[in-house]
């Protein structure tokens, strides 16, 4: 049977199928190359069997995948059934991530040992890491999004780039703060044009850019679709820039200073659980905050329609 | 005149700016059909001939052009304004428009310019015509060859009575060889021409 | 592809018409840099370490106004609607519109920009590096900077818009681009940051013309 719905699905679903699982678990080892040791060897080897199990499965059960997918895409695609759903998560997300958060910021900030190089100043990497990781990562979503918005059309997907790009911005901003405040007690200065904090300014305007693109533009359809050009166009850019500003910081040998002083040195691990805690704090706050954002702007783009009546009422 | 459908219309239905224009909007264009789109301003009628020239997507509803009609081939769309730069003559205007479209016959042009009241004035820029004229030059192009279909936005403005029997000659001209007319006017061209009516959310069709 | 060679030949027309629009970034550009030796202390040896960046900057600043007018003057004639359901694919048109501006006001920029290196005591070896770099660097901006043009066309005060989306996308040029007259200044090698601006060219080149068109669509409605 299976066999079967592979060759009624055809060459090019198998294909799409090879492709995206490789394509990702290229995207995770290129990702994940430059973790630590250990953290590389658990993301790699548990990446890697869920690729090789999504791909088998995918195999034998292709009828089962293409009827999930489906049923997914016109779920979450469907504004209404996406505030639903949205809204039976929200709870259970927002738990964890307030547990996260305040156990990884307490945790780091008081029981953390202090730096041998920087004594204390350094615990605001417990801010600073989680804030730019997030706003990198919530702009490839913004990416991601604005190419599923720009093929398929999907309302869902603009909607979703209206909702990461303020909390991106705000990430990019606490990211570029807190890095001029910990820049203050370990260079003596509080902004460097170092590769990094450069590459998040340069996001940051990224961010307002497509901020200001959609508030720009009247229509609100015009408007998605516009940032979600944008938004694709901006994701090739940030690979780019990373790569164009690391090269220009090569240039100037003076000012390549890493984070936590000489490069390679890794972080002990007594610093890095409360430092990986913040992160995923940090993953699930952005989870929270766009799902809700996403809601608010379902229930204005629909206020007409009679399930917004009924839920508003 | 042929009887294949060209355009399926089925539950149109389109909002803008949070005001619904029109909705259950329903036709079926053959051949050799006239018609016009009618309303008061801001009904809908320059949005309607854009969704229908593929300019404007946000719609509900399908809209099925005949099978074998690559639209943007068989079409011919003269918007609201006259769609020409000022700076270049009619001429040099109506030659790139045509080579967009795979024409090059300077003479077709030439005859296209002079069936409109435009001979002599070829080759003067476009800003030393009056509205009229301007105005003709765009329409120009309803005497070139090869667009069955034609979707025309206010054909009639700024062109005086004599202009506009000229059109309304032409456009007839065009259903009789089996072409399809959509245009927006206030101005019925016969008794017998088929009329899209909007207005305040509602659309009507008649006959 | 007569619909290519087409818009080609018409932009040239429109550009001779009104020679002005074709003129402004010029002057704006030997305008700009010629501000900087005003405005810094004649410290031997400063002028000729800025000049990569004052070159590149007046450059790409000047590129950016001109794209403001690229698709406006089509837009508010009602000719944007012809290109987009014309049957000659928009790639196609979108390539040779912004390829004809290049031609008409990049390529002057490119051509004035060793004077103006050599104004800003930049020795005469380097000069051709400027020349090269900014002959690859200036018609990527001009694709990058066309698909902001085509997302803020008819829009309010678009050209501020045009700004703030357009700069982020051209820092990786400005940063190979004044990096490799940096390069030359030091007397290094710089055909491997050539190579990178002309990769760059060819990608802007290929793959932005879809952009732009898509930008042209999104604007119009669609």
């Amino acid at each position: 049977m299976s066999s079967d719905a592979v060759s009624r699905a055809g060459l090019p679903a198998h294909f799409f199928v090879v492709s995206l699982s490789t394509g990702l678990l290229a995207l995770v080892t290129w990702f994940i190359w430059s973790a630590p040791p250990v953290a590389r060897t658990v993301w790699l080897a548990g990446g890697w069997t869920a690729g090789v199990l999504f791909y088998y499965g995918a195999l034998r059960y292709p009828h089962w995948y293409w009827q999930t997918l489906e049923r997914w895409y016109h779920q979450l695609g469907s504004p209404p059934h996406f505030y639903r759903i949205a809204g039976l998560w929200l709870p259970w997300l927002v738990i964890i991530a307030t547990v996260l958060c305040v156990v990884g910021v307490v945790w780091g900030l008081a029981f953390a040992p202090p730096h041998h190089e920087q004594g204390n100043s350094y615990r605001i990497i417990y801010l600073h890491v989680p804030a730019s990781s997030a706003a990198l990562m919530a702009y490839v979503a913004m990416g991601v999004a604005g190419l599923v918005a720009l093929v398929w059309r999907l309302k869902m997907a603009e909607i979703a780039i209206k909702a990461i790009a303020p909390f991106g911005a705000v990430m990019a901003a606490v990211s570029l703060l807190s890095g001029a405040i910990w820049g203050r007690p370990t260079w003596g200065t509080y902004w460097i044009w170092d590769a990094r904090l450069t590459s998040m300014l340069i996001l940051f305007f990224m961010y307002l850019g497509v901020i200001a693109l959609q508030n720009a533009i009247r229509d609100p359809r015009q408007a998605g679709r516009a940032a979600a050009l944008l938004s694709v166009v901006g994701v090739i850019n940030v690979v780019i820039v990373r790569y164009s500003v690391d090269w220009w910081q090569s240039l100037h040998q003076g000012s390549s200073m890493s984070m936590f002083g000489t490069a390679g040195s890794a972080i002990h691990p007594s610093m890095l659980a409360p430092l990986l805690l913040c992160m995923f704090g940090t993953y699930f706050l952005f989870a929270v905050t766009v799902l809700v954002r996403a809601r608010t702007e379902i229930l204005w783009r629909e206020r007409k329609s009679a399930w917004v009546r009924e839920e508003v009422a | 005149m042929s009887e294949h459908p060209l355009l399926t219309v089925e539950a149109l239905a389109c909002e803008r700016d949070d005001r619904l224009l029109f909705r259950d909007l329903a036709f079926t264009a053959r051949g050799g059909d006239i018609w016009q789109v009618a309303g008061p301003n801001g009904a809908g009628k320059t949005t309607l001939l854009r969704i229908l020239a593929g300019l404007f997507g946000f719609y509900e509803g399908t809209l099925s052009w005949h099978q074998d009609l690559v639209l943007r081939q068989a079409m011919l769309y003269l918007g609201h304004r006259p769609g020409l730069r000022e700076e270049l003559s009619p001429l040099e205007n109506l030659t790139w428009l045509s080579a967009l479209h795979g024409q090059r016959d300077d003479n077709a042009l030439l005859a296209a310019l002079a069936a409109v009241g435009l001979a002599g004035f070829e080759d003067l820029p476009v800003a030393h015509l009056s509205a009229g004229q301007k105005r003709r030059v765009a329409l120009a192009r309803l005497w070139l060859p090869g667009k069955p279909i034609w979707i025309l936005d206010e054909p009639f403005t700024a062109i005086d009575a004599e202009g506009i029997a000229l059109v309304e000659q032409r456009l007839r001209h065009h259903a009789e060889q089996g072409g399809l007319v959509i245009y927006t006017s206030h101005h019925r061209l016969a008794a017998d021409t088929r009329q899209i009516l909007l207005g305040r959310g509602a659309a009507r069709v008649q006959p | 592809m007569s619909g290519f060679s087409a818009t080609l030949r018409r932009e040239v027309l429109l550009a001779s018409r009104s020679p002005a629009d074709m003129v402004n970034p010029l002057f704006f550009f030997v305008v700009v840099v010629s501000l900087f030796p005003l405005a810094v202390p004649p410290t031997p040896g400063l002028l000729e370490a800025m000049a990569p960046g004052v070159v590149w900057v007046a450059a790409l600043l000047a590129v950016m106004l001109s794209l403001d007018g690229l698709f406006r003057s089509d837009e508010e004639a009602g000719v944007l609607d012809q290109l987009l359901v014309a049957p000659v694919e928009l790639y196609f048109t979108v390539l040779a519109k912004v390829l004809a501006h290049w031609l008409l006001t990049g390529l002057p920029l490119v051509l004035v920009a060793p004077l103006l290196g050599y104004m800003l005591q930049l020795p005469a070896e380097v000069l051709g590096s400027l020349l090269l770099g900014l002959l690859l660097g200036t018609p990527t901006l001009m694709f990058i900077g066309a698909i902001g043009a085509a997302l803020t066309v008819g829009l309010r005060r678009g050209s501020m818009l045009l700004a703030l989306l357009v700069l982020p996308l051209y820092i990786p040029v400005l940063v190979f681009g004044a990096g490799s007259l940096g390069r030359a200044l030091e007397g290094l090698p710089v055909s491997p940051v050539m190579a990178v601006l002309g990769a760059m060219l060819a990608m802007a080149m290929s793959l932005g013309p879809f952009a732009v068109a898509l930008g042209l669509r999104i604007s119009s409605g669609d």
